[in-house]
């Protein structure tokens, strides 16, 4: 497998910078702030271009594009500062649905694929970080159907959801639910976080399901949320990668163009080279995340998995050195909303609280390659 | 042989089964612990290549090449050192071998290339001097005609393994006129050539391997020069683009972190192996990620020399975290061995240690003293970073 970008890839990074640099032409100035783009017509510009869930298999609407196709997707959006919703809107639930062959769950993947966010996943429970092998939330058999119970924390996409995607104990095992937003005794409260982004904590209290609504689980319930945060980890580290890379070119533009001591910045040995070292880690980072899209590209297997906890353990660490390093090298203008480079710190901060520390991916690697053993 | 994805499983096994049947398991165990493995044992396992076909696999077919192309030489190369065969002659087989099939003279060629392949003459490389070392281009060491001689006057230092040689190739002033870069010759000096002396000159830790040459009305041959006259400085930076590569130092790093790994099943932490202890465990994943995103890289710049016939600046990416996986993979050895780490390279040569101490803890300390100048020769990290910040950042 290439590492270079093939000309589909080149022809698929044109389309998505064009998109994304109309979308934030035509976002409205408020308040003076760095525009953003609309996130709904975004995302359905991105849907009728096939961008959006081309990354999912032809079987489930996509369009067999792989890793490689999330990797540009993410990546793309990573350089412009945007609220996408791609790894919580599409990315999750999209490989925990078009796992199954259920017609309902085709149904919702191909509304993720034309751009519509109408699933969200709910795993993460309070006070146990990213530990998802043993939810508290409990699934009790009642009648022909579940009642279900619980609190999930930081479900992205939460707030506008239509349904969740619920895990939950289940006899032994953990089981995957899929929950009305509407149901009785649930109860959606939407948040912000740091990064501008909405979320939702979720409280269910004896919420009556039915049988049918266990779409996976509960013996293949955590391989699949496994596969299913794997490949967000991926796709994280891939919009890391483009938010490093858009933190580092803004950088320098501005290093060319300010004067200080009658001079342009870009002529201080010391601001060269903190930027040739970012440069570096970039590099670094941009090589890892090509790996491991081709070693998922070759299968779901533990290398790719390891080689994946490598990408995400390299992203958060870069991530949050560049978007350090950007509002610094900016001096105060860094510091403002107005400038809005700072969104780059603010988003590798959310995504690593949110899928993981460089830490946790890095004990995930030795785990993963002692099992490999 | 040119590689495929077919072929390259069976041009790696053919490669490890060649080395577990001819190199020594002495030679194999100092290689993989970065020791010299000595000259006799050197000349044993070049001849042994030679015979092979691999004596110089970059070279042309007619000098004892082999043919084959960049994917190939950088598969070969990374294959040797996977499996613990030592770097042979570096200055004789990558760096004069190579410059004289692509400037030298018939004569030359003819005369030299043979020798440098069977290890008759050993090469060494003059080109730093006291007052020129990053900054080479200011070298002062000088050669003027006289009749068909030239004489050399000045002296060259950080001449590694200058002491084991018996041939120099040398960058000398032969005009100051116009840019210093081009009143600069390339020349061959046998060092048994009257008015040579030579001093070693120790490394901070007691190791020799630099030397001083001294040069006192020294008499060169002008058919001892290769290419033109004040056309030496192209020729000395006319490095084999696929040896750029390598500039990651990507197989020492790989067999450093087999030799951590090693240790932190047998050295303890508070009991238990140090592979169950967290930190431990913590820092030797980020060596082990640091290491995987390199060794990725390093494939991205043989992907793109294969595509495009060259690296350009990513070489300096390559080179300066090349070195600083190494030196951190150093660091993380020598910490986990704690007091094991104390004694020196002579401690080991009566055997007082056997027993007492492991095997792997051999070198350590001197490997990470070593590994301080890699960053300092060859244009040092800071030169690099300049490099990238002009060419690559466009500042």
């Amino acid at each position: 497998m290439r590492f270079a970008a093939s000309e589909d890839e080149i022809m698929v990074e044109d389309m998505l910078d064009r998109a994304l640099r109309e979308a934030r032409d035509r976002a409205p100035h408020v308040d003076g702030h760095a525009p953003r783009p609309d996130p709904d017509v975004l995302r359905e510009q991105l849907g009728s271009l096939g961008l959006w869930g081309g990354w999912l298999p032809e079987a489930a609407g996509g369009a067999d594009g792989g890793p490689r196709l999330l990797m540009t997707l993410a990546r793309g959006l990573g350089r412009v500062p945007t609220y996408h919703g791609l790894i919580g809107g599409c990315v999750l639930p999209g490989a925990i649905l078009a796992g199954t062959a259920r017609q309902d769950a085709l149904d919702l993947t191909a509304r993720l694929v034309a751009g519509e966010m109408p699933v969200a996943v709910a795993v993460l429970e309070p006070g146990t970080r990213w530990d998802f092998e043993m939810p508290v939330t409990q699934a009790e058999p009642d009648g022909d159907g579940y009642r279900l119970t619980g609190v999930k924390s930081h479900v992205a996409e939460g707030a506008t959801a239509e349904v969740f995607l619920v895990s939950a104990r289940d006899g032994a095992g953990v089981s995957l639910f899929l929950v009305p937003a509407g149901s009785d005794g649930l109860t959606v409260s939407p948040f912000p976080a740091t990064d501008g982004t909405t979320w939702a904590m979720i409280r269910a209290e004896g919420v009556r399901v039915p049988a049918s609504s266990r779409l996976i689980g509960p013996d293949d319930g955590l391989a699949a949320l496994e596969r299913a945060f794997t490949l967000a980890a991926f796709a994280a580290a891939a919009e890391s990668l483009g938010s490093c890379e858009a933190a580092l070119t803004q950088t320098l533009e501005y290093l060319r163009t300010r004067e200080q001591f009658g001079q342009p910045l870009a002529t201080k040995q010391a601001l060269q080279f903190r930027v040739a070292d970012l440069h570096v880690d970039i590099e670094m980072l941009r090589s890892q995340v090509l790996g491991a899209a081709n070693a998922l590209a070759d299968g779901y297997s533990g290398r790719a998995r390891s080689d994946v906890a490598a990408a995400m353990a390299l992203a958060v660490q870069t991530g949050d050195l560049v978007g350090r390093e950007a509002i610094h090298l900016h001096g105060a203008i860094g510091m403002t909303r107005e400038l809005g480079v700072g969104y780059h710190l603010l988003r590798a901060d959310v995504l690593s609280r949110w899928l993981g520390s460089a830490e946790h991916f890095r004990a995930k690697l030795m785990d993963l390659e002692e099992h490999a053993q | 042989m040119n590689m495929h994805a077919g072929n390259e499983v069976a041009f790696r096994d053919e490669i490890a089964d060649f080395c577990k049947k001819n190199l020594d398991p002495e030679v194999r165990r100092l290689s993989d612990l970065g020791l010299p493995v000595g000259e006799a044992a050197l000349l044993e396992w070049q001849t042994k290549l030679v015979a092979r076909g691999w004596g110089a696999p970059s070279w042309e077919e007619k000098w004892g090449g082999s043919g084959w192309d960049m994917r190939t030489l950088f598969i070969f190369e990374e294959e040797m050192a996977a499996h613990g065969a030592p770097l042979v002659g570096t200055f004789n087989i990558k760096m004069i071998g190579p410059i004289l099939q692509a400037h030298g003279t018939p004569e030359q060629q003819a005369h030299y290339l043979p020798k440098a392949l069977s290890f008759e003459h050993a090469w060494c490389q003059g080109y730093s001097e006291p007052g020129a070392g990053s900054d080479l281009a200011s070298l002062q060491t000088r050669a003027e005609r006289d009749g068909d001689d030239y004489i050399v006057n000045g002296t060259k230092i950080w001449t590694s393994g200058g002491h084991l040689a018996n041939h120099m190739f040398c960058l000398v002033r032969t005009s100051r006129e116009g840019r210093r870069q081009a009143g600069i010759s390339f020349l061959l000096i046998d060092l048994e050539t009257p008015g040579i002396s030579q001093r070693p000159v120790h490394h901070f830790y007691g190791a020799h391997v630099f030397n001083q040459f001294f040069f006192d009305n020294v008499r060169v041959p002008v058919a001892n020069r290769v290419g033109k006259e004040n056309a030496g400085w192209d020729i000395a930076k006319s490095l084999l683009e696929h040896e750029r590569l390598f500039s990651a130092r990507h197989t020492e790093a790989r067999r450093k972190l087999g030799r951590l790994e090693r240790l932190s099943k047998d050295v303890r932490i508070h009991g238990r192996p140090a592979i169950e202890d967290p930190q431990f465990r913590d820092d030797l994943a980020k060596r082990k990620i640091e290491l995987r995103a390199l060794e990725n890289a390093t494939m991205r710049a043989l992907e793109r020399l294969v595509d495009d016939g060259g690296i350009g600046p990513f070489a300096s990416v390559l080179k300066l975290r090349g070195i600083e996986v190494n030196q951190r993979l150093d660091r993380a050895i020598v910490q986990l061995l704690g007091p094991d780490a104390l004694p020196a390279q002579a401690a080991w040569e009566d055997g007082a240690l056997n027993a007492f101490v492991p095997d792997e803890a051999r070198n350590a300390a001197e490997s990470r003293y070593w590994w301080r100048g890699p960053a300092i020769a060859g244009g040092s990290q800071e030169v690099q970073r300049s490099i990238i910040t002009k060419h690559i950042l466009n500042l």
